[in-house]
């Protein structure tokens, strides 16, 4: 449904513009159209890019949960009688979910910005590289006019679904970490003679110690 | 008592014996046939004969009374191709069973040990070169080795020269034997009664046994849809089964993972004595977490302090159970062998686990060394195993990746199967504790691999009907 009124427009802009928050992650969504012509070129580009791991591009990025690129030919429907929605263009999506920090509604726009500012110091070239395919990517391009290019083509989720609402990927993969730690300490506890709960006790808080002062493993990697 | 009388009649003329139920007959001789396809029609004339010969499941009517002797015919994708099915026949196979166990290796956890460049000699060069594939599988069964062996020479005989058939090799397999007394055992070489558990599908000419089929809404057992297990039939969605064209083809028949598993004996026994030493309940209930089964087959779930013989040889009972009384795991462990093959009611709805069921037919290989004797890994001993299943997307390969090669559907990670998973050493279990009684948990940690494939591949079980029309050569879509 598109809304003619301007300041219709603007409220619900605004209101849907805050759905794409849930707890403190943001979920991002670019619909950006394809230059005629382009699209094989692009998903030839897209599919050298490193996946998911610690060599990915993305992972330098570190606010992101979770982010995908994909191409979109068309809309068929896939049942009886088969019917095409046709776009006008192939499509880029551009689906992330990231980190606020905050649980704000009112801050988004702050938000999207931030996030965009790490993107865009994190992976400049693959920027350009993955939407300079697309129409109205400013040649060269600043964090201005990289920002405005997403923000002319993000669409806003409504039902925004986060894995982790309320924690950052870092708290994650910290405790996934932690988690993982534990459980060797539970397997070496199984050792303890007599299960002695004064030993069990001082371990335990050697290990926390020791835990403390662990390094998280690095945005990108699996846990 | 509640029953759900099967709705559906089955043609059991057209349905091979061994899909619905496991002879009773100890002895086996699996044979690996090529089919040589510049003589397509002498190996049809052959195929025609050995129709003849195939058990089919109207044996059940008496309950196999008298039954001396049975044969089981399958044919694998590249055999349908050399016995000289038309092209339009050949692509509507699903793309798994075209493309052969092997290449699935990544799906079924076949890797290290049990990576396909590590199998037996007549899998290795059947994936390799086309001149040795193995075509078809021949199963001959006997009451004793004399009785099988017979059979196996009365059939061998239509394979010779001019037969347009080659056999690649045979394999012998059976129950175990006491190595005393010759007598017979219903165990496998781990020391566990096998084969307990099978499933119950609508048209089946046996009478309702609560724990076989499905678990109903009102908490009573009811028969899987017959599409599960055979094509042509409804399945459980309700949907027809992915099946290949023309009708005729598909109807009755289904399709057969055929497994070598070797078993690591000794590598087994160690593991157990080590880690039951610091496991609370000792050696036997350390085993019987790892299967949710005592060995004698009675399941911790019905008896979590002790095996219960009686309950074990009770047909109606020792597979009558739920985990709605164990979610936690503290009975039968959430990791436990036949919680991950066979979940029933342990994830949100029994109807996942529906989708997921699997007919096991299975005979150990191999002389059976018993405990207390000096076991060792390397001898030929395991289970050859027939996983029967109408999809093997949805079923089987789905069962081999995400049940027992991984944990996160019953909350364990990626822990894998204690019994089955490649687990190469780095493997880990978690015993759930009881609070009720203050029964910590307990992990078992370092798992090696305890079975690893050593060939095998996937094959059609067809129909009666189908194995005459290939044979006549008059499969056609058009």
């Amino acid at each position: 449904m598109s809304i003619k009124c301007a300041w219709i427009s603007r409220i619900t802009t605004t209101i849907n513009r805050r759905l794409n928050k849930n707890g403190q992650a943001y979920g991002l969504t670019v619909l950006a159209p394809i230059k005629k012509g382009h699209a094989d070129v692009l998903r030839h580009t897209l599919a050298k890019i490193p996946p998911v791991d610690v060599d990915s591009p993305l992972a330098n990025i570190p606010l992101t949960h979770n982010a995908r690129f994909n191409v979109v030919d068309d809309l068929p429907f896939v049942g009886a009688p088969a019917l095409q929605d046709h776009l006008q263009n192939q499509y880029l999506l551009f689906s992330c979910a990231f980190d606020t920090g905050n649980t704000n509604y009112r801050s988004v726009e702050q938000d999207l910005d931030a996030y965009l500012q790490q993107m865009f110091a994190a992976i400049p070239i693959e920027i350009s590289a993955i939407w300079g395919h697309c129409a109205g990517f400013p040649e060269n391009p600043t964090l201005q006019s990289f920002q405005d290019f997403v923000r002319k083509y993000q669409i806003s989720g409504g039902l925004f679904f986060a894995d982790y609402p309320d924690n950052t990927a870092q708290e994650v993969r910290r405790a996934l970490f932690e988690q993982k730690k534990f459980i060797e300490f539970a397997i070496k506890a199984q050792d303890i003679p007599d299960a002695d709960p004064a030993r069990l006790k001082a371990e335990f808080y050697a290990f926390n110690k020791a835990l403390g002062e662990m390094t998280t493993p690095p945005p990108g990697s699996i846990v | 008592m509640t029953t759900q009388a099967p709705v559906e009649t089955l043609d059991l003329e057209d349905i091979q014996g061994f899909i619905l139920r496991s002879y009773p007959l100890p002895c086996v001789r699996y044979v690996y046939v090529h089919i040589d396809d510049k003589n397509t029609d002498a190996a049809r004339t052959t195929l025609e004969k050995l129709t003849e010969h195939v058990t089919h499941s109207s044996i059940w009517e008496n309950d196999a009374k008298g039954l001396e002797q049975a044969l089981n015919i399958a044919l694998t994708f590249q055999g349908l191709k050399a016995l000289g099915l038309p092209a339009s026949a050949l692509i509507s196979f699903p793309a798994a069973f075209i493309e052969g166990m092997a290449k699935r290796k990544i799906l079924l956890g076949d890797e290290g040990d049990s990576d396909p460049s590590n199998w037996d000699e007549v899998w290795k060069s059947s994936n390799a070169d086309s001149k040795n594939a193995v075509h078809l599988w021949l199963a001959v069964f006997g009451a004793d080795e004399a009785s099988r062996d017979s059979h196996y020479a009365a059939i061998t005989k239509l394979l010779g020269r001019g037969s347009g058939m080659d056999v690649l090799g045979f394999e012998d397999a059976g129950s175990l034997q006491d190595p005393k007394t010759k007598k017979y055992l219903n165990i496998e070489h781990f020391g566990y009664r096998d084969g307990i558990s099978d499933v119950e599908f609508k048209g089946m000419p046996f009478p309702h046994i609560d724990g076989n089929g499905k678990l109903m809404p009102d908490g009573s057992w009811g028969p899987l849809a017959t599409g599960e297990f055979l094509l042509g039939y409804p399945d459980e969605s309700p949907e027809w089964p992915v099946a290949p064209m023309p009708h005729a083809l598909a109807r009755n028949g289904t399709f057969m993972a055929f497994r070598k598993l070797h078993q690591n004996v000794a590598s087994f026994r160690k593991y157990l004595d080590e880690q039951s030493k610091n496991f609370p309940g000792g050696k036997e209930l350390l085993a019987a977490k790892f299967v949710g089964r005592w060995r004698d087959g009675s399941p911790l779930t019905l008896s979590p302090d002790k095996p219960d013989s009686k309950l074990a040889e009770d047909d109606k009972r020792n597979n009558n159970f739920s985990y709605k009384d164990d979610m936690d795991g503290h009975r039968c462990p959430m990791g436990a062998h036949i919680r991950r093959t066979n979940p029933r009611d342990a994830m949100l709805f029994s109807k996942l686990a529906d989708r997921r069921r699997i007919i096991r037919r299975g005979f150990p290989y191999g002389a059976y060394t018993p405990e207390h004797q000096p076991a060792n890994d390397t001898d030929e001993h395991g289970i050859m195993y027939s996983f029967i299943n109408s999809n093997f997307e949805r079923q089987f390969e789905f069962v081999q990746q995400q049940w027992v090669h991984y944990g996160n559907d019953f909350f364990q990670g990626d822990d894998k199967d204690p019994l089955l998973g490649s687990n190469d050493g780095k493997g880990k279990m978690v015993i759930q504790g009881d609070s009720k009684t203050d029964r910590p948990p307990h992990i078992c940690t370092g798992l090696p691999s305890f079975v690893s494939t050593r060939g095998g591949d996937y094959f059609f079980i067809p129909s009666l009907t189908a194995l005459r029309q290939i044979a006549l050569g008059i499969i056609s879509t058009i």
